[in-house]
């Protein structure tokens, strides 16, 4: 029988080296080629468990922290106190799906751990917690709600931006979804609705499908489109109003404020930076020149020194979009408001809809200039 | 080498549990806790007691066989332990009952020997038989069982491994003694001589219980593995390669025939050759696994660093996708390299065997192990449709354990009786 159990000892031998010859196929030479394949989910820094450090908002409030996983105390999973209010700007980060937004913009910073230094291995030993970079941003919590509570269930989206600066005061895209639901274990069904509704994962200030970018480069550098024709995403509207209220002058418009250390000291801080601006300072004070005067008198606000303009135009799916952008005050504009927002149905007449988008936009303008006043 | 070198290797293979233990807490910003030092403890003192047994009862034993197995086991312990927490309690529970049970299957077998087993041959293929059709109950649910008899379906389901192990032993004790009327062969048409006529029946057998599998479960490597123990131990037995061509081409039609009859076996089959069309769940599955073991290239991307809880079954049939992510192609090689090792000393224990019932006892158990380490293996790496068999001495699961500790200890015994 010595003869028959030789052969087949060796037949198993020869397929475990095809076998493992296979193995060093996929793990080295296809590696590549698969690492970057689009349905790979680990490119989005999907099933991560770690702990990340926190994103808050300018004024203090807690965006996003980790909280133990309940299904596995050991493991970390992200908590949105505030849920759908902030999933089109500091987004998620999802086993399941991976990350999108700040999440995913500063991932690995807020993932990032001192690992080798002595302190890092001695808490580890105790059982303490270490501690993480945590990232702040320029959104201003408060006027973030005011814009969400402004907009209400309308589809669309408010962009608030400081132009002197370049600072997001407010990103707020409708209809949303909270991010909660695509952390535990029921992520998987709560992300199919998702896909098979659709418009809560458009960001409506940049007309992308979520995860991309919040503030893409090729928008910014993106020559401004003629008021008509403006696109019917928030972004390049208010990009277009900041260089008007600049005249001619914008600043780069930026989310992330500053970074903290382990300890709490900050580590780095943006630093506005011009961007190159695509209209000139006659073409700035012509459309200006164009601009109604945001006088509105209620017994509430009073006058609000203000330029602003608004139009309307189609999305891409021949949707009606109703759009405004403007800043106040008119000299050294304190903010820029860009508002968007789509009526479903048949096309209305002509320039209804404008006022009730601008009223949405002095609104919140209102907001933040009594804010300056009274701070 | 020695039985205090075998020790030593045993030992050095635990120390793996400890060191992969301490990397993934490190890793993922836990740290070790009393349950984990527990389990760690728990596994080093299962191996010493599988050692103090053979050592006492198979003292004759080659000493090859132990270390490998150690190597496996705490790999897949650690791989384990780092994508469920939860389930690595388990799996350290079901590694000191299976070491327990091999220990008691080399206390029974102490006086008797395996030709014990003889006697109860007929009762054997009744209880693989038994759990054969107990196989064809489709799993509720693919989530661990939370109930208070967790213990009792995990230890019964899923019965296959169990049957197939049953089978092997069967058809060692069957064809023993009867190899020649086995050999001499059946009818002879147009100058092929067919198969003795019983032991055709046999594989028909097989080839409904395989085809069965195939249909209920479309699982092309179990049903494979079933059936490719039945011609290859007739062959092994008789060295007529006539039972492996009539075995394979029946099985051959068989499978052309599930094709025409099941349209879910044919779905399987069409994602299993366009995988990244990604819009079935076989497809994502495979590419899922794919995507894994490209994460890990050579040296993986670390313990407690990659993202195998994206591979589905990754504890179970999948684990090598995680161990080819976390330990990259150094650790693949390892662990093929740990299955060659063990299938190549059990092939021996064959081959150096005078006694013929030892002879293709031995002989059987090898291939049991050898074809379902390839098997499930390819499954994993695309070159077989994937599929639900556990990966000997690794995959979570205390009927897929129990199995293979089994199955080591009557090759630890047979290796002892023939030294003898």
């Amino acid at each position: 029988m010595n003869g028959p159990i030789r052969r087949v000892a060796l037949g198993l031998f020869v397929a475990f080296l095809l076998l493992t010859m296979d193995v060093t196929y996929w793990q080295l030479l296809a590696g590549d080629r698969l690492r970057l394949h689009p349905d790979n989910p680990r490119a989005a820094g999907a099933g991560s468990r770690q702990q990340r450090g926190q994103i808050i908002s300018s004024d203090a409030a807690v965006l996003a922290a980790s909280i133990p996983d309940p299904s596995d105390p050991r493991s970390y999973v992200r908590d949105y106190p505030f849920g759908p209010l902030y999933a089109h700007s500091v987004g998620f980060s999802s086993r399941l799906v991976g990350d999108s937004g700040v999440e995913a913009s500063h991932a690995s910073l807020l993932a990032l751990r001192e690992d080798l230094a002595l302190s890092s291995i001695m808490d580890r030993l105790l059982g303490q917690e270490p501690a993480l970079h945590s990232v702040q941003l320029t959104i201003d919590h408060r006027l973030q709600q005011m814009a969400q509570r402004a907009l209400g269930t309308r589809r669309g989206a408010v962009l608030a931006i400081e132009p002197a600066s370049g600072r997001l005061l407010a990103v707020v895209s409708s209809p949303t979804f909270d991010p909660n639901s695509l952390i535990g274990p029921r992520a998987g069904d709560a992300w199919e609705d998702l896909l098979k509704d659709g418009g809560a994962l458009v960001n409506r200030v940049t007309g992308d499908l979520i995860p991309g970018e919040l503030l893409p480069e090729e928008v910014l550098e993106t020559p401004l489109p003629e008021a008509p024709a403006l696109p019917t995403a928030a972004l390049p509207i208010a990009l277009r109003a900041m260089a008007v209220a600049g005249a001619g002058f914008l600043m780069k418009p930026y989310i992330v404020a500053r970074v903290f250390d382990v300890e709490s000291n900050i580590e780095s801080e943006a630093e506005p930076a011009p961007l190159t601006s695509r209209i000139g300072f006659e073409e700035a004070l012509s459309i200006r020149d164009g601009m109604e005067s945001l006088v509105i008198h209620t017994e509430a606000f009073g006058r609000l020194p203000g330029l602003g303009e608004a139009g309307s135009g189609y999305t891409g799916t021949g949707g009606r979009v109703t759009w405004f952008a403007g800043f106040s005050p008119v000299r050294r504009p304190a903010i820029v408001v860009a508002v968007v927002v789509e009526s479903i149905g048949p096309l209305a007449e002509e320039g209804a809809g404008g006022a009730e988008v601008a009223s949405i936009g002095r609104v919140i303008m209102r907001e933040w200039l009594d804010r300056r006043v009274t701070a | 080498m020695s039985r205090t070198a075998e020790a030593m290797l045993v030992f050095a293979a635990t120390g793996l549990v400890v060191f992969g233990v301490l990397l993934v807490d490190f890793a993922q910003g836990s740290y070790l806790d009393r349950r984990t030092a527990l389990t760690i403890l728990v596994f080093i003192a299962a191996f010493g007691a599988l050692l103090t047994t053979v050592h006492s009862w198979a003292s004759r034993s080659v000493p090859y066989l132990l270390p490998p197995v150690a190597v496996l086991t705490a790999v897949g312990f650690v791989i384990i332990y780092r994508l469920d927490y939860g389930l690595s309690g388990r799996q350290s529970w079901w590694i000191t009952f299976s070491a327990g049970l091999a220990a008691l299957a080399l206390f029974l077998l102490r006086k008797g020997g395996v030709g014990s087993l003889r006697t109860y041959r007929w009762h054997l293929l009744a209880v693989s038989l038994f759990m054969l059709v107990l196989s064809a109950i489709p799993a509720t649910s693919s989530l661990p069982d939370e109930s208070a008899w967790w213990w009792a379906t995990e230890l019964l389901l899923p019965p296959g491994g169990a049957a197939r192990l049953l089978l092997v032993i069967f058809l060692a004790t069957y064809m023993t003694g009867y190899e020649r009327a086995l050999a001499s062969g059946g009818p002879t048409i147009r100058g092929f001589q067919l198969p003795e006529p019983r032991s055709l029946l046999l594989i028909g057998m097989a080839l409904i219980a395989a085809i069965g599998v195939l249909l209920y479960h479309q699982d092309l490597g179990a049903s494979l593995l079933l059936f490719g123990l039945f011609p290859i131990m007739f062959y092994m037995a008789t060295n007529r390669a006539a039972y492996l061509a009539t075995g394979f081409g029946a099985y051959a039609l068989g499978l052309f025939g599930a094709l025409v009859l099941s349209p879910s076996l044919r779905e399987v089959i069409s994602a299993w050759l366009r995988p990244w069309a990604g819009d079935t769940a076989v497809g994502s599955h495979i590419a899922q696994t794919l995507f894994a073991l490209a994460a890990g290239g050579a040296a993986g991307t670390g313990l407690g660093l990659g993202t195998p809880g994206l591979v589905p079954a990754a504890a179970a049939s999948h684990l090598f996708a995680a161990l080819g992510e976390e330990l990259g192609l150094a650790g693949s090689a390892v662990m093929l390299g740990a299955y060659v090792l063990l299938v190549t000393a059990g092939f021996g224990i064959a081959l150096r065997a005078r006694d013929p019932f030892r002879k293709l006892l031995a002989g059987g158990l090898s291939l049991l192990l050898g074809l379902q380490g390839l098997l499930v293996l390819a499954g994993s790496v695309r070159l077989l449709p994937p599929g639900a068999l556990p990966v000997p001495f690794m995959s979570y699961g205390g009927s897929s354990l129990v199995t293979a500790f089994l199955l080591l200890a009557l090759l630890v015994r047979v290796s002892h009786e023939e030294q003898a």
